[in-house]
């Protein structure tokens, strides 16, 4: 991270410096939200206890946005295990999540099974990494997809298409989205 | 409320430095703290608003007055609120908990974001800095936190 030494040659000495930490918490946890899930971990946690407390509520993880627009390849820290640790504060709240871009089978299976809605699953098991066939790996996401359909799972479309299971995004997008 | 008159009604609202301000109701009603005062019966002709100051007031009635007119477009909508928020911190601060005490919901959201628009991508150091917050973490407790992160990768400088 970047710093500027001029910063502290400033003079501007404010009067009166509001005092964050007094705003009531569910406001400071609709901020601290919307700074999105992997600077809440990497950062914003970090800055007081208060703050910290608040990241550690599950509340907070009822929606995880990974979002990232940097350079996915020039991130120094695997989102694939960020996000497991995103999903395991969720401690089964989920509801929403958007993993665009890095999503796996492996991550998709995780997320499901760690929703309210992966407990009440069938318990169906599947070999995600070992799928072969276009047959087989359409039944494989059917799966998936019956798991995480109370989720808003933006990654699904993405990543079906991503990982080529599906030609065109539309379909891979239909297939998530016709219930 | 089973008046219709065409003839605009008025509210007038008192802040915490005694400063009364007429406005329309249908403006001041965007507040529901103040709909509820109105519904409840319970404010006479004057509502008493003991923690919100003129300054800011005039701020909120200004984000008001544009967001009850319905002609204003969606995109201009957007601009103008992109530049309400265009304020410095401390100022955000006092409409927060303003538009947190008046429950004006898309108030509190939009300038919500801006604080989050400027934490974004920031160390916990800078983030401490900008917002005058104190490191209240023990060394156990710091290394702790650190000891979560195994996602990064190795051979990382941390900061």
């Amino acid at each position: 991270m970047k710093r500027k030494p001029s910063h502290s040659r400033t003079r501007r000495r404010p009067k009166q410096t509001p005092n964050w930490l007094q705003l009531p918490s569910d406001v400071t946890a609709s901020i601290l939200h919307r700074v999105g899930a992997i600077d809440i971990l990497e950062n914003v946690q970090k800055v007081c206890t208060t703050w910290r407390r608040i990241c550690k509520d599950p509340a907070m993880w009822r929606v995880i946005d990974m979002c990232n627009l940097g350079d996915l390849h020039s991130i120094p820290y695997d989102l694939e295990k960020m996000c497991r640790h995103a999903v395991d504060r969720s401690q089964g709240q989920l509801i929403d999540i958007n993993i665009e871009y890095f999503g796996t089978d492996e991550l998709l299976e995780y997320i499901a099974d760690r929703s309210r809605a992966g407990t009440k699953g069938s318990g169906k098991r599947i070999e995600s990494s070992h799928v072969e066939g276009r047959a087989q790996k359409a039944k494989f996401w059917e799966s998936i997809k019956s798991r995480l359909k109370p989720l808003d799972c933006k990654a699904c479309p993405a990543a079906v298409y991503g990982l080529g299971y599906y030609k065109d995004k539309q379909l891979a997008t239909s297939l998530f989205h016709e219930n | 409320m089973a008046t219709t008159t065409t003839e605009t009604k008025m509210l007038t609202l008192c802040t915490s430095d005694k400063q009364q301000f007429q406005i329309e109701e249908t403006i001041a009603l965007q507040a529901v703290t103040i709909r509820n005062m109105v519904e409840d019966e319970c404010a006479s002709n004057v509502i008493p608003l003991p923690n919100v100051n003129s300054k800011i007031m005039i701020q909120i009635i200004e984000y008001l007055k544009k967001h009850v007119d319905s002609s204003v477009s969606k995109e201009d909508m957007e601009k103008f609120d992109s530049a309400f928020v265009e304020k410095k911190l401390s100022e955000i601060f006092d409409i927060i908990l303003a538009a947190n005490y008046l429950n004006i919901k898309n108030l509190l959201d939009i300038c919500c974001q801006r604080v989050a628009d400027v934490m974004k991508n920031k160390s916990p150091e800078w983030v401490r800095r900008t917002f005058n917050i104190v490191n209240d973490f023990t060394a156990e407790e710091e290394a702790k936190i650190r000891k979560e992160h195994e996602w990064a990768f190795e051979g990382v400088d941390e900061d």
